[in-house]
């Protein structure tokens, strides 16, 4: 920024006599792009790409903070370690990261999808249901978590109160109250994963809702007259105008997904037992609470390389469809 | 309760969507007809799917603030009250006298937040703007780092962040927190705004340049008051994504005093507190009230930003 004000400053352009400026007055050319781009290079050098390259070689040493000076290099065993050794939690905690972040985007999707067809619509107080909607998303995540995990108690939560309601002819599907974070924790994986489409789909909501309204109306009406229908149209004309936002925004929740703390850490510790134990939970146990720094960075390397990859093939597939 | 909604709504407007489209869309004549049959049975179905989702969206919201108000026995009662049998203000009352290190934890939030949103902005909005307007191969190859870096999973920066910032003396300052907020708002901003820019036609620039406008000048002068929804946008972003922050602010803090909201919240309420509903719902009506409002006052730049940026990146 320093650079930025101290050519701004000269009223007289003639008078920035920098030597390295182009022959049109002021910054320009190579040194301009250097110029603007140095603090976000300077940034993104120092707290990502350096600590990326640190966590790498962390990773081939045996560093653990309560013994920080008995670190050695130990080369591939800590991979070794992490892969094959179930001590670590490591394959079901990438599987669970695999279903949580799928189920709740995918459910989010559709949700906030359906949502912005119904808001695309004239309705009364257009903008007082749009704000409405929206307001999961500006809601902490902190705040989700402990909301549901209120919501879900087992023995004073509206949710289960709900369920046991629920009379279908006599039928009862729920007659007992359901304890959400208990016993295997198979209910807590869908209590997570219920929390989290709550506070993911607005997300969604506002940036199909915005596509929608980008969508060409010759192309609708040209439709109409060739005399489709509006099943037809919606999924030849208004999904492919999408497409491109569909890609995005998907892949980024997907992304956020995977990479999940807050919700989770907030709601269950990653508990019961293991069963909400995502990656980053299992990463942070290990490294932050256990201090095994080197194995939590072992841990952390291989989840990159997956994400890394899961990404190139989910865009490559992405990017084959839009151009067909 | 979701898949129900779900299977209700997702059918229902899509119909009624594109109907409606075709027809507003040639002029007048349409819509007066439109007025006559005023009561179709696309238009309950699409009240009807308006409302569920508007129940499943607003639920959980309603039944944060009702607990607020409930006294605590009432917050255990099973079955539990739908609307508090008394309404009290304790809950709130009891906040400012800092009990639970809550006024503390806001303050912290507070600065973290307006500092990294600063720091985002500050260097992303020139980088935005520049990889936006200089085509040549390296910028493609500057971009693509960039956006890489969205791809990373934060815990492996947090693992090498930690270390260095505990080896510097750094742990429980708010540089450390800043810094390391930064980390995730800003590939997302720069690229954010390289989107908006690429939506804006470079004439008004190319004028300001003939009038004797240096780049930086047309940068400050003309680029940048075009660029306030996504600047607004992306701000917003950056200050919601510190304002929600977990992993980093738990792990870079231990003292009390340096926490933030989040794990303040976690440490505070699970640990010592954790049958106090009502007082911890009230204490998230007081979190979640400063980005409502943020939100409700720029919600038109937002939204146009958001998804100018979004859509053209």
């Amino acid at each position: 920024m320093a650079l930025f004000n101290a050519d701004m400053a000269p009223n007289q352009p003639a008078s920035v006599g920098n030597g390295r400026s182009s022959p049109k007055r002021g910054l320009n050319g190579p040194w301009l792009f250097v110029v603007l781009m140095l603090p976000s290079a300077v940034l993104l050098l120092g707290i990502i790409y350096y600590p990326a390259v640190n966590t790498v070689l962390l990773s081939f040493q045996s560093l653990n903070l309560a013994m920080p000076f008995a670190n050695h290099w130990v080369g591939l065993e800590n991979y070794v370690k992490i892969i094959t050794n179930p001590v670590f939690d490591f394959w079901h905690s990438v599987g669970f990261s695999a279903l949580y972040s799928l189920c709740s985007t995918v459910v989010a999707f559709l949700i906030g999808f359906a949502f912005a067809l119904v808001l695309n619509q004239r309705l009364r107080f257009q903008q007082l249901w749009r704000g409405l909607a929206l307001i999961p998303w500006v809601i902490p995540y902190v705040v989700v978590a402990y909301l549901f995990f209120y919501m879900f108690n087992s023995q004073y939560g509206i949710i289960n109160q709900l369920l046991m309601s629920i009379h279908i002819l006599g039928w009862q599907p729920f007659p007992q109250p359901l304890a959400w974070f208990g016993g295997e924790g198979k209910l807590a994986v869908i209590a997570t994963i219920f929390a989290a489409i709550w506070s993911k789909f607005p997300f969604f909501t506002l940036m199909l809702l915005a596509g929608l309204q980008t969508v060409p109306h010759e192309l609708l009406e040209a439709a109409t007259v060739d005399g489709a229908g509006s099943w037809y149209r919606f999924w030849h004309v208004t999904v492919p105008s999408l497409r491109g936002i569909i890609v995005i925004t998907t892949t980024l929740e997907l992304i956020w997904g995977l990479n999940e703390f807050a919700i989770i850490w907030a709601m269950t510790n990653g508990g019961p037992g293991d069963a909400t134990n995502n990656i980053v939970v299992n990463i942070y146990r290990t490294g932050f609470l256990n201090e095994n720094i080197s194995y939590a960075a072992t841990m952390g390397v291989i989840w990159l390389i997956i994400l890394l990859a899961f990404t190139y093939f989910y865009i490559r597939i992405m990017e084959g469809k839009t151009a067909q | 309760m979701s898949e129900e909604l779900l299977g209700q709504s997702a059918r229902v407007p899509s119909n009624a969507i594109t109907q409606d489209q075709g027809d507003h869309a040639p002029g007048i004549r349409h819509t007066r007809t439109k007025k006559k049959r005023l009561f179709s049975w696309k238009r309950v179905a699409l009240y009807v799917a308006l409302f569920a989702l508007l129940v499943y969206a607003f639920f959980p919201t309603f039944w944060l603030i009702s607990t607020s108000f409930k006294q605590q026995l009432e917050a255990f009662q099973a079955p539990p009250t739908w609307w508090p049998h008394t309404i009290t203000f304790h809950s709130y009352a009891i906040l400012p006298a800092d009990q639970l290190g809550f006024v503390a934890y806001f303050k912290n939030s507070l600065i973290v937040s307006v500092l990294t949103t600063l720091l985002t902005l500050l260097a992303a909005t020139p980088a935005g703007y520049v990889l936006s307007r200089f085509h040549f191969r390296g910028a493609r190859a500057i971009l693509l780092v960039i956006l890489g870096t969205q791809m990373f999973p934060y815990v492996t920066i947090l693992i090498s962040l930690y270390t260095l910032f505990r080896q510097l003396g750094m742990l429980n300052t708010y540089p450390a927190l800043m810094l390391s907020f930064t980390t995730f708002s800003l590939p997302f901003s720069i690229w954010m705004l390289k989107g908006f820019c690429d939506t804006l036609p470079t004439d008004l620039e190319d004028a300001a340049r003939i009038d004797g406008l240096s780049r930086l000048r047309t940068l400050w002068h003309i680029v940048i008051p075009i660029i306030i929804p996504g600047i607004v946008a992306v701000g917003f972003f950056a200050f919601l994504n510190s304002w929600n922050e977990l992993l980093f602010a738990l792990t870079l803090t231990s003292s009390p005093d340096m926490r933030t909201i989040a794990p303040g919240f976690v440490l505070t309420y699970i640990g010592e507190f954790q049958d106090r509903w009502p007082d911890m719902m009230a204490a998230s009506v007081v979190v979640a009230l400063p980005v409502v409002v943020i939100f409700t006052l720029f919600q038109k730049q937002l939204v146009s930003g958001l998804t100018a940026g979004a859509m053209k990146g």
